[in-house]
């Protein structure tokens, strides 16, 4: 029974079916935030100490992220939050009647960073309307691709874009006395990195002349390589479509990949145990930071790398090939697994639009999922993007971001979602590199320079920005694990012989076709929803991580993630005087702790128009060309 | 076009841009059409590369091939508040910037960003430019969000944008644009010095800063007595 909140219930054989005797069961209460303003109201009364907080943009990317709090310095306490993707993201509305093939290469522009991963959750989606069945080779090469990005993206969020907050330039500023006790503490893990004291780790982590800030710009660029010697080509691959990839693998291929990556072996066990020093310092220092960032443990991830020998693209087997991936799709509620399933999954999402710049849809002409299980008329199957920019108002619309919820919950999306859920789960097909416990994850990782070492993953007592960050290490070993065990498929493919990586399809000149790619992004959960109709797009839906995190409050008031985990964060900063030289650093360890990419969220709206432009979605307004 | 005065350099030419999904903006490839058109001298070793990456992947392409040039001219569409279809050309001469405005612009281009003020500054910083580098900057028309793309808006410029940077076949003022930016190329390519007015000089100052990266604005003190709804405007 995974629902508690949905009116959904399941017979013997688990197929879901709506609760009788309930007459509206997708209704819901829209609350308006007046407590809210009450309460800030009477707070100010009492005291002068409050402050309206804007950190604008969060994210560099396209200016995209904007959050607003309400600050009381006095009390060291976050009031009030507000999160908002600023721009209009409007992909769905791009894809609307165009051929399906165009969708994996028009969605990948969602990203700058990471464009392989909405290709290849195109592919998917397509894959499974038109039921096209990749070769094993096919899907294992697009496996390696997709850890190769992950391999980008987490060491560049941990080093690049996360990693100066914990730098000494940061700590020396904001927190003087953590960095003085820092100077003295001892690494616990100096076999592993070389440092023997935490503050060395913090000096290495400055930017621009850090060496793990420099380190990390490097290996982007041996994950990029690897990336280019499958893909042709980095960010925008040409080479992933529906039923496959089309690159050309050899031996020789593989042999170069291996080289490349092989270099993550070790850095990856510095990763973990760079992080694992740093945060169980901070906890040291100050258990106030344990509150940084803190949320209750809601999130859902799709899991990814397919088992060559089960994805078949069916929606009518996605649970059975869901549960074999090399990470394990799943959502945790309150801590606890409440599903494996991906049809569960798919059945508890719904997307609601009163706190965005969007119209309500009115049509629902899809009542269940091709199994039968109901789903909402707020699933993104029946959804339908009708922007409607309008004035910021807190109380009704400030967002270009809808909320998705699972079970009318929000939750959280991220990198050490899948790590999570994978450990709790106990699901993964055997591997020699790593395994699932129930309650950790094993990376068994073989020996470069360093030795061979087994880390262990358990999961945390508290889940706060630390945790996340920690984790998105782990995942970083996790990533290259997992890319061990399909580089060593692929071989063993391209021994037997077995090299198509392709198959063909064709495009059905009418009829009604849906679909859903369930995949993940570096920074987690990533679906894509399609309606095929007489041989074009009727509908397209994304759904991203950062739409998932940085969502704008429910109809019935309960806050996004990015929004509750500033609002449990306390002020941990000391080296204030007044709002004049507040850093708010503590907000924005939490903010940056889920990896925000607006790219995936916001893109341009043109006034008076139905249309939209991706003009800068990878590019800035300079592009020449 | 006509042979240009020697100089013997090695000389890289890089086109900064990148927006190969709109079809309908076809001036950088027609420019570098009409730059490999040009008769170079054969004693110079010119090349015309497109720079369409992140400023991160060209530095560290530049690391990893130690390719060694003696002049490098950069051209790239730009805002800088001039007439549409003006060309700059002015001479880059670095400077010093903090380390938290060199940070924010690598934040952008570790994250698919491409533009020619992040590349000089992060290519400055990791020490890849040779003495002489040249920004040719045009100035695009004056773009909302959604030119470029959509035919209604183009339409409401009343081929603005199309007069500019071309459309279909080019009009005559883009090929006077890209005329004009090809003879700055070739005078800056070719050019024995880089000295005098010709060249003005462009520093990290000059450059327009992005926003912060995380700048905390405290956007109005809550006074006790004043009404709240009225402090909640951003």
């Amino acid at each position: 029974m995974c629902f508690q909140n949905l009116p959904i219930e399941f017979d013997e054989q688990g197929n879901a079916h709506l609760k009788e005797g309930v007459s509206n069961p997708y209704s819901y209460e829209t609350r308006t935030v007046e407590e809210r303003d009450r309460m800030l109201e009477e707070i100010a009364k009492k005291n002068g100490q409050i402050h309206d907080v804007d950190f604008d943009p969060v994210t560099r990317v396209a200016g995209a992220l904007a959050f607003h709090s309400t600050v009381d310095l006095e009390n060291r306490k976050v009031l009030d939050t507000a999160s908002m993707a600023t721009l209009f993201r409007g992909y769905e509305v791009i894809l609307r009647g165009r051929d399906p093939r165009d969708a994996a290469f028009i969605s990948s522009r969602a990203c700058g960073v990471c464009g392989g991963v909405h290709a290849t959750t195109s592919a998917l989606a397509i894959e499974m309307a038109l039921g096209i069945r990749p070769p094993p080779l096919g899907i294992v090469i697009r496996n390696l691709m997709l850890s190769c990005e992950y391999l980008y993206d987490n060491p560049l969020h941990l080093f690049i874009l996360a990693g100066p907050d914990f730098s000494e330039a940061l700590v020396r500023d904001t927190n003087p006395e953590v960095w003085h006790r820092a100077q003295t503490a001892k690494a616990k893990y100096t076999d592993i990195h070389g440092y023997v004291t935490i503050a060395e780790i913090m000096t290495d982590l400055n930017p621009l002349t850090g060496k793990l800030y420099l380190e990390a710009l490097e290996m982007t660029r041996v994950a990029r390589e690897a990336y280019v010697l499958l893909g042709g080509k980095y960010p925008h691959p040409e080479t992933v479509i529906p039923g496959g990839v089309t690159t050309t693998v050899t031996t020789t291929t593989l042999s170069e990949f291996y080289l490349k990556l092989k270099t993550f072996f070790d850095y990856s066990k510095r990763c973990i145990r760079i992080w694992d020093d740093v945060y169980d310092f901070l906890y040291e220092a100050n258990p106030e930071y344990r509150r940084v960032g803190e949320l209750p443990v809601n999130m859902v991830d799709f899991g990814q790398w397919d088992h060559e020998d089960h994805y078949d693209a069916t929606y009518q087997n996605c649970n059975a090939w869901g549960e074999r991936r090399w990470s394990t799709p799943g959502a945790v509620v309150n801590g606890k697994l409440a599903t494996t399933r991906l049809t569960d999954l798919n059945v508890g999402i719904e997307e609601f639009i009163e706190h965005s710049y969007y119209e309500q849809w009115r049509e629902y002409p899809f009542k269940t999922d091709p199994l039968g299980n109901p789903i909402s008329p707020h699933h993104p199957w029946n959804k339908t993007t009708i922007p409607k920019p309008g004035e910021q108002n807190w109380k009704q619309r400030y967002s270009w971001s809808c909320t998705p919820t699972w079970d009318r919950l929000t939750f959280e999306a991220g990198a050490y979602a899948r790590v999570y859920i994978s450990a709790l789960a106990k699901k993964l097909p055997p591997s020699n590199y790593f395994s699932s416990t129930g309650s950790s994850l094993v990376l068994n990782i073989p020996k470069d320079k360093l030795p061979a070492v087994q880390l262990e993953w358990k999961v945390p007592k508290m889940w706060n920005a630390f945790e996340r960050n920690r984790a998105r290490a782990y995942a970083v070993a996790f990533n290259m694990m997992v890319t061990m065990e399909n580089w060593v498929r692929a071989q063993d493919l391209l021994k037997r012989g077995e090299t198509q990586v392709a198959t063909p399809f064709k495009i059905p000149k009418d009829g009604q076709h849906i679909g859903v790619g369930f995949w993940g992004a570096g920074r987690g959960f990533l679906a894509h929803w399609c309606v095929i109709e007489n041989g074009v797009l009727a509908n397209y839906q994304i759904s991203t991580p950062s739409t998932v995190n940085a969502c704008p409050k429910t109809p019935w008031g309960k806050c996004g993630a990015y929004e509750q985990a500033v609002l449990n964060t306390p002020i941990v900063e000391s080296n204030f005087s007044d709002a004049d030289d507040f850093k708010g650093i503590d907000i924005l360890r939490t903010l940056r702790s889920f990896d925000p990419c607006m790219p995936c969220t916001t893109h341009v709206m043109v006034e008076g128009s139905d249309r939209v432009v991706t003009r800068e979605v990878t590019t800035c307004a300079c592009g020449i060309e | 076009m006509t042979p240009v005065a020697a100089a013997p350099r090695d000389v890289l030419i890089g086109l900064v841009g990148y927006c190969q999904f709109v079809p309908s903006y076809p001036l950088g490839p027609e420019l570098k059409a009409r730059l490999r058109r040009v008769a170079w001298p054969q004693s110079d070793n010119v090349s015309i590369s497109e720079m369409n990456w992140s400023p991160i992947a060209i530095v560290q392409e530049f690391q990893a091939s130690a390719m060694g040039f003696d002049r490098i001219v950069l051209v790239a569409l730009a805002d800088r508040q001039l007439p549409p279809g003006s060309v700059t050309c002015r001479r880059w001469k670095g400077g010093q910037l903090a380390a938290q405005a060199v940070q924010e612009r690598i934040f952008e281009a570790v994250t698919g960003v491409v533009n020619l003020d992040n590349l000089l500054v992060i290519g400055e910083h990791f020490g890849i430019w040779p003495q002489e580098v040249v920004a040719i900057e045009a100035q695009g028309p004056e773009a909302g969000l959604g030119d470029f793309i959509l035919s209604e808006v183009a339409a409401g410029q009343q081929g603005a944008t199309a007069g500019v940077v071309g459309q279909g076949p080019p009009s005559p003022e883009a090929e006077r644009l890209m005329d004009g930016i090809a003879a700055a190329v070739c005078r800056a390519a070719l050019g024995k010095t880089l000295q005098g007015p010709e060249f003005p000089a462009l520093t990290a100052q000059d450059l327009k800063p992005p926003s912060d990266l995380c700048h905390t604005r405290f956007k109005q003190r809550r006074q006790p007595s004043a009404p709240f709804h009225d402090s909640q405007a951003m």
